[in-house]
């Protein structure tokens, strides 16, 4: 459905990658160079993860459809909204 | 609803001016038919013609005569002269036709009776073709036709069952074609939630028949959406929950709102929209359907078949939640996953930020420890190894092998021959004797000596004694 791939399958590729490279590090019997390998990309997906989650807009928007069935995004406002104020998370 | 129904029926009682003494009785045919129905092909009662308000105060009745109280038509006191005809009916001179009958008597009864709730068993009940419904409703000993015109049955959730003991609300009537007396029913309620369970139960049982409602149908939801679509009615308290868990829960969160009314006869085809906008859009990776607390009633746009296909087809996992932990409807059977309130939807379809941040960074600590872990067990096997390699290596040697180990993270120390790779070597004699103590070597003797990558052929020119100290215990 959607033509390029969505950050979420991005996040959660780079977080199943990272979740297989820990569990082979702990379990499989590799040569070193191999290890080392591995630490090194499970340390770039870990990055791109986290990068993922900082660079989300965290917005609200609406879609919405014109008349003639077109789609389009526009900036939603709470109507009456103590709920906006996320704080930031963690 | 129920009060504007009951104001505008109360006039229509009398909306046909049928007069026995002024309307022609084509007239009053024509009024009897539009007002009362033929039966089974009858014109929806909105093609009625409008009713003209009577303000006459007597209403129509036999007893426009100011005498007839008085007096007992009879034969005795017919009316001898043919222009002066008296009270219709009252001589053979005078007779009503069947027409004007019926249609005084539908006018006594519906001016009689004001609109009520009748309770009964349902028995025969029959929607034709045009969405009128005709059946009857009954009790032990009695009997009355009861006609739901196609505007009304519009609002049953479902056609009540045989036997079923409802409540109908409605005004007294005479069908004049057929001269029978019946209830023209407005509303139509089973006892309790009956209807509405009835109706919910029948769909379920349809689409569990499809396979709809199965287990291996619902989909994983994505661990970590960051793009989330809601389907609810912008102004809603739902949104708003909603809005606010996420934002909690995980800030970095993309909330996409589908407007739709989430309650009413519009709101089951907006929300079959509002999600197809979902659809077409095609960014977000889950989708929350989602409205408060309600009545049945209010609820009722959930339980609908077209918003269950609608979910059911959904090509994104969506999680439905609708009112209260209690309430469960349909929506909710066919979603991938069910929350019991708006809130909870909030929680189920994004991860704790805190909690996902803690395992990225205890990922990130174990891909560290595994590779420590890696390059300990790399020693150990090194050390196997150069057991093998170097068979009956004794004790003191062992103890070398077991600093070798404490040095630790050495990337030689991987290699079977480490050991020899740091540069330790090992002398031989000619029969591959290991040679390890000072009394095995004398002046001028020949060994080899084993190193990483061959031997080496020596001549002992001296040794020299060392303390315990100097050779590390």
């Amino acid at each position: 459905m959607a033509e390029e791939p969505s950050r979420t399958s991005e996040f959660e590729a780079a977080l199943e990658e990272l979740e297989r490279i820990v569990a082979r590090l702990d379990r499989e019997e590799l040569s070193l160079d191999e290890a080392l390998e591995m630490f090194e990309t499970g340390v770039s997906h870990l990055r791109t993860a986290s990068r993922l989650l900082d660079d989300a807009r965290g917005v609200v928007e609406e879609l919405i459809e014109n008349a003639s069935g077109e789609l389009a995004t526009v900036d939603f406002d709470l109507p009456a909204g103590e709920a906006a104020d996320g704080d930031g998370g963690d | 609803m129920t009060a504007d129904r009951e104001s505008r029926s109360t006039g229509e009682g009398t909306e046909t001016q049928i007069s026995l003494f002024g309307g022609s009785p084509e007239e009053a045919e024509a009024g009897a038919r539009a007002t009362n129905g033929p039966g089974a092909d009858a014109a929806d009662p909105a093609e009625r013609p409008a009713g003209t308000e009577t303000t006459e105060a007597s209403g129509p009745s036999w007893g426009a005569s100011p005498d007839r109280s008085a007096e007992t038509p009879g034969p005795d006191r017919t009316p001898t002269s043919p222009e002066l005809p008296g009270p219709p009916g009252s001589s053979r001179q005078s007779p009503v036709s069947v027409s004007a009958l019926n249609a005084a008597a539908r006018r006594i009864l519906e001016e009689s009776f004001p609109s009520l709730w009748v309770v009964g068993e349902v028995a025969n009940w029959r929607r034709v073709s045009s969405g009128h419904c005709y059946f009857s409703l009954r009790d032990e000993e009695a009997q009355i036709s009861c006609v739901l015109w196609r505007s009304d049955a519009r609002r049953l959730p479902t056609d009540p069952e045989e036997g079923m003991e409802v409540l109908g609300f409605g005004e007294v009537s005479l069908y004049e074609a057929r001269g029978s007396y019946q209830l023209i029913v407005r509303k139509l309620e089973a006892r309790g939630e009956g209807l509405w369970r009835l109706a919910f139960e029948r769909l379920k049982r349809k689409l569990a028949a499809e396979g709809l409602l199965e287990e291996a149908r619902k989909r994983p939801l994505p661990r970590v959406p960051l793009r989330v679509g809601v389907v609810t009615s912008r102004t809603g308290a739902a949104l708003r929950d909603v809005i606010t868990v996420v934002r909690r829960r995980a800030p970095w969160t993309e909330l996409l709102v589908s407007d739709c009314r989430v309650q009413g006869e519009e709101a089951a085809g907006e929300i079959v929209r509002a999600l197809d906008r979902l659809v077409r859009d095609g960014r977000v990776e889950v989708i929350v359907v989602t409205r408060g607390g309600g009545s049945v009633e209010d609820l009722w746009c959930f339980n609908e078949e077209a918003v269950a296909r609608a979910v059911a087809a959904c090509p994104v996992p969506v999680i439905s939640a609708v009112g209260h932990e209690i309430d469960v409807t349909i929506t909710d059977l066919v979603a991938d996953v069910r929350a019991p309130t708006p809130s909870a939807a909030g929680e189920l379809v994004v991860p704790d930020g805190r909690v996902l941040r803690a395992d990225l960074r205890k990922l990130g600590d174990r891909l560290v420890s595994g590779l420590r872990q890696r390059t300990v067990r790399g020693e150990e096997r090194a050390r196997r190894a150069a057991d093998r390699l170097l068979g009956g290596m004794d004790r003191r040697l062992e103890r070398l092998a077991g600093r070798l180990e404490g040095l630790g993270g050495r990337l030689d120390a991987l290699s079977p021959l480490g050991t020899l790779r740091r540069g330790y070597a090992v002398p031989l004699a000619g029969d591959g004797r290991v040679l390890r103590r000072l009394a095995d070597f004398r002046q001028g003797d020949r060994f080899r000596l084993r190193v990483v990558d061959g031997r080496v052929a020596c001549t002992v020119e001296g040794t020299e004694t060392m303390t315990e100290e100097e050779t590390g215990g």
